[in-house]
C-alpha cells in the first residue's frame, strides 16, 4: 500500500545573525543553509498495519509524512501510495488518503464540527447513506454527539482532536497519516484516542503511519516501527525486534528488609540503578543473569524477586540519540 | 470536477463563517455604506455647485453619487482577496487544502462568492430602492436589465480578480511575505480601476488605455454596466477583454502554481 524508496528532502533556509545589525545585514546579503530533513529512507506499510514513525524533534518525521501525503515534493528517491505518486496529487489519490496533524487544526475554526462534516461530505462526494452511517458510528464510538453543534474554537483540545478524527475518517480513507494525534492530550484522552485508533484499524484495515513522542502510543499501537535520526533511517522493523536485537539488559528488582550492605558494594555482574527503602533495582546483562542471581541472593535476604525486560523506550531513545547502534 | 452540491456547500459554509461574527459584520456593512454615501454626496454636491454643470462625463450628480458608493463597494469585494493565498502559504494552511480532492484556486473563488453574498444583500436592497424611488430619466439610465447584467459582470470581474491576485500571491512560495506586492496591486486598482470617478472623466488617451486593463474590468466596468452607461457593442467589447485576460492570467497563474508547489515546504504557525 505504501512503498517508500530512498526518499530524500533538503530544505533551504536563510540564517540571520541576532540583533538589529543582523537584521540590517540580512536586507543586503543573506546566508543560505541547506538542511537535510530526510535522506535515503525506505520502508513499506501494508493494509491493516500501523507503522510507528519515531524520532527526536527535527528527525524528519513530519517531512516524510508531508511527502507521502503529497503536500511537498521530495528532492530524491520515490514513493508509491495506493499505486499513486503522492506529489502528483491526483484526485483519486486524494480521495483515498487522510492526514491528521495534532498541532494544526484542519477544521473550520468558527463553525460547529457538524457544518464542517457536511462540507467534507460534498468535497469527498460521499453518498448520503454512507455518510450518515459512518458519522453515526464515529460519533457514537468517540462519544461526541453533544458537541457536534458547538463551534470548533470552543472545544477543548481533546474534543477537537476527536472531531478532527471524525473529519479525517468520514470518507473511509485507505491510507491514514497521523502526525502526533495525542500531543497535548491528558492521559485519559490519550488512552481513548489509542483504543479508538486500534479498534478502527482492526475493523477497517487502512494502512496507517503514526508519529508520536509518546512511547505508550508506539508500544500499544505499532507492531512495526521506523526510527529516524537526523533524517536518516536507523531502524526499520518489528518493535519486538528492537528488544531482541538491542536490549541485552534485564531489570532485576529485589524486595528486602536489609539494604544497608548494598550501596557500597562492587557488583561483579550487574549495576545497581535504584536503592530505596526495601527495594533494590539492578541492570544485568542477559548472559550474566544466572551468575548475578547467585551473587545477589548470597548477600541479600530477598522477600520477593522480579526479572523484567529493560524498558523498550530506553532502547528507542538511545537509538534516536545515536547512543546505540542497530544490529 | 467539483459537484454543484459541493459548490453550494462551500459558499454556504463561507457565508455561515461570515455570519458567525454578527457585530463585526453589521459595523462593516453599515459604516462603510453610510460613510461612503455621505462623503460622495458632500463631494459631488460641492463639485456640481462650483462648476454649475448638470453632468460630468455623462453622469448626473445622483449617478456619480451612486457610482462612487457602488465602485467602492465592488472594490471592497475585491479586497476580500487581499492576502487570501499568501497567508495560507505562509502559515502552512495550504496543506489542508492540498490533501483534499478539490482545486485550491476554484475553492478560493467559490469561498469568495460565499463571503461576498452577505455584502451583496444590503447593496442589492439599496440599489433596488434607488431603482424604484430615486431613479428618473433625468437623473439615471439604470434599468432592471442593466442591474442584472451588471451584477453578472461584477461576478465575472471578481473571478478575474481572484485569478489576478492569486498569480501575485503564489509568489509567496518563493518569498515568505508578499503582502507589499498585493497592496501595490491594490493601489493600482484604486488608481486605474475607475473607483473615484468614471474613466470617461479622465483624459481620453489615458482612459482608453485603462479601459482594457483588468483593473478597470474588475471595478469600473461592472459599475458602469449596472448604472446603464455601458451597453451594446461596448458591453461585448468589455466582456471579450475580460475573457482574454481570464485566459492569459489563468495560464500564467497555473504555471506559477505548479512551479511554486515544488517550492512549498508546508511549514508554518
Amino acid at each position: 500500500m505504501i512503498l517508500v524508496d530512498k526518499i530524500g528532502k533538503t530544505y533551504r533556509t536563510h540564517r540571520k545573525a541576532p540583533g538589529l545589525w543582523g537584521s540590517i545585514r540580512s536586507l543586503v546579503t543573506r546566508e543560505w543553509l541547506d538542511k537535510v530533513a530526510v535522506q535515503d529512507v525506505s520502508f513499506k506499510v501494508n493494509a491493516g498495519e500501523i507503522l510507528g514513525l519515531v524520532g527526536a524533534n527535527g528527525a524528519g518525521k513530519t517531512t516524510l509524512i508531508k511527502m507521502l501525503s503529497g503536500i511537498i515534493h521530495p528532492d530524491s528517491g520515490g514513493a508509491r501510495v495506493l499505486g499513486f505518486t503522492p506529489w502528483e496529487r491526483g484526485i483519486e489519490f486524494r480521495r483515498q488518503i487522510s492526514l491528521i496533524m495534532g498541532q494544526k487544526a484542519q477544521l473550520w475554526w468558527d463553525l460547529p464540527a457538524a457544518d464542517c462534516f457536511l462540507l467534507l461530505r460534498e468535497i469527498y462526494q460521499i453518498d448520503g447513506k454512507t455518510y450518515q452511517r459512518t458519522l453515526d458510528e464515529l460519533v457514537s464510538v468517540l462519544d461526541v454527539s453533544a458537541l457536534l453543534h458547538i463551534p470548533v474554537r470552543n472545544l477543548s483540545l481533546g474534543e477537537r482532536m476527536k472531531m478532527e478524527l471524525i473529519a479525517a475518517l468520514l470518507h473511509s480513507p485507505k491510507v491514514i497519516f497521523l502526525d502526533e494525534p495525542t500531543i497535548g492530550l491528558d492521559i485519559m484522552a490519550q488512552r481513548s484516542m489509542r483504543s479508538f485508533i486500534l479498534e478502527y484499524c482492526q475493523r477497517h484495515k487502512p494502512a496507517i503511519i503514526l508519529t508520536s513522542h509518546y512511547m505508550e502510543d508506539i508500544e500499544e499501537l505499532c507492531p512495526n516501527i521506523v526510527i529516524l535520526r537526523a533524517g536518516r533511517l536507523v531502524y526499520s522493523g518489528a518493535l519486538e525486534g528492537i528488544r531482541a536485537q538491542l536490549s541485552h539488559t534485564k531489570i532485576v528488582t529485589i524486595h528486602t528488609d536489609s539494604t544497608s550492605a548494598v550501596p557500597n558494594r562492587r557488583w561483579e555482574s550487574g549495576t545497581l540503578v535504584e536503592s530505596a527503602s526495601g527495594l533494590l533495582r539492578f541492570k544485568v546483562e542477559r548472559e550474566k543473569l544466572r551468575h548475578f542471581m547467585n551473587e545477589v541472593l548470597s548477600i541479600v535476604e530477598a522477600h520477593d524477586v522480579s526479572i523484567e525486560e529493560a524498558d523498550i523506550s530506553d532502547t528507542i531513545a538511545a537509538l534516536m540519540k545515536g547512543k546505540a547502534q542497530p544490529v | 470536477m467539483t459537484s454543484p452540491r459541493a459548490v453550494a456547500q462551500i459558499m454556504s459554509i463561507e457565508l455561515r463563517n461570515k455570519l458567525s461574527y454578527r457585530a463585526d459584520l453589521l459595523i462593516e456593512i453599515g459604516c462603510t455604506l453610510f460613510a461612503r454615501a455621505y462623503l460622495s454626496f458632500v463631494v459631488w454636491q460641492a463639485v456640481f455647485q462650483q462648476t454649475g454643470t448638470n453632468t460630468i462625463a455623462g453622469y448626473s450628480q445622483t449617478e456619480l453619487l451612486v457610482y462612487f458608493v457602488l465602485a467602492a463597494f465592488i472594490f471592497d469585494l475585491n479586497s476580500i482577496n487581499l492576502g487570501f493565498i499568501s497567508e495560507d502559504i505562509y502559515r502552512g494552511l495550504l496543506s489542508k487544502y492540498l490533501i483534499m480532492p478539490i482545486n485550491y484556486q476554484f475553492y478560493k473563488i467559490i469561498s469568495w462568492l460565499g463571503r461576498s453574498l452577505v455584502q451583496f444583500l444590503p447593496l442589492g436592497a439599496a440599489l433596488i430602492l434607488f431603482l424604484v424611488f430615486g431613479n428618473s430619466q433625468d437623473t439615471s439610465r439604470m434599468t432592471v436589465f442593466s442591474l442584472l447584467v451588471g451584477i453578472f459582470v461584477c461576478l465575472l470581474g471578481n473571478v478575474l480578480n481572484v485569478i489576478l491576485y492569486s498569480t501575485v500571491e503564489f509568489l509567496g512560495f518563493w518569498s515568505d511575505k508578499v503582502w507589499s506586492l498585493s497592496i501595490g496591486l491594490h493601489l493600482l486598482v484604486y488608481f486605474a480601476g475607475g473607483i473615484m470617478i468614471p474613466l470617461g472623466a479622465l483624459p481620453y488617451s489615458i482612459g482608453e488605455v485603462f479601459r482594457y486593463l483588468p483593473l478597470y474590468l474588475m471595478v469600473g466596468f461592472p459599475t458602469e454596466v449596472i448604472l446603464g452607461h455601458v451597453h451594446g457593442l461596448a458591453l461585448i467589447r468589455g466582456l471579450l477583454a475580460m475573457l482574454a485576460w481570464f485566459v492569459l492570467l489563468q495560464t500564467l497563474s497555473r504555471a506559477v502554481w505548479r512551479r511554486g508547489l515544488q517550492m512549498y515546504g508546508g511549514v508554518g504557525i
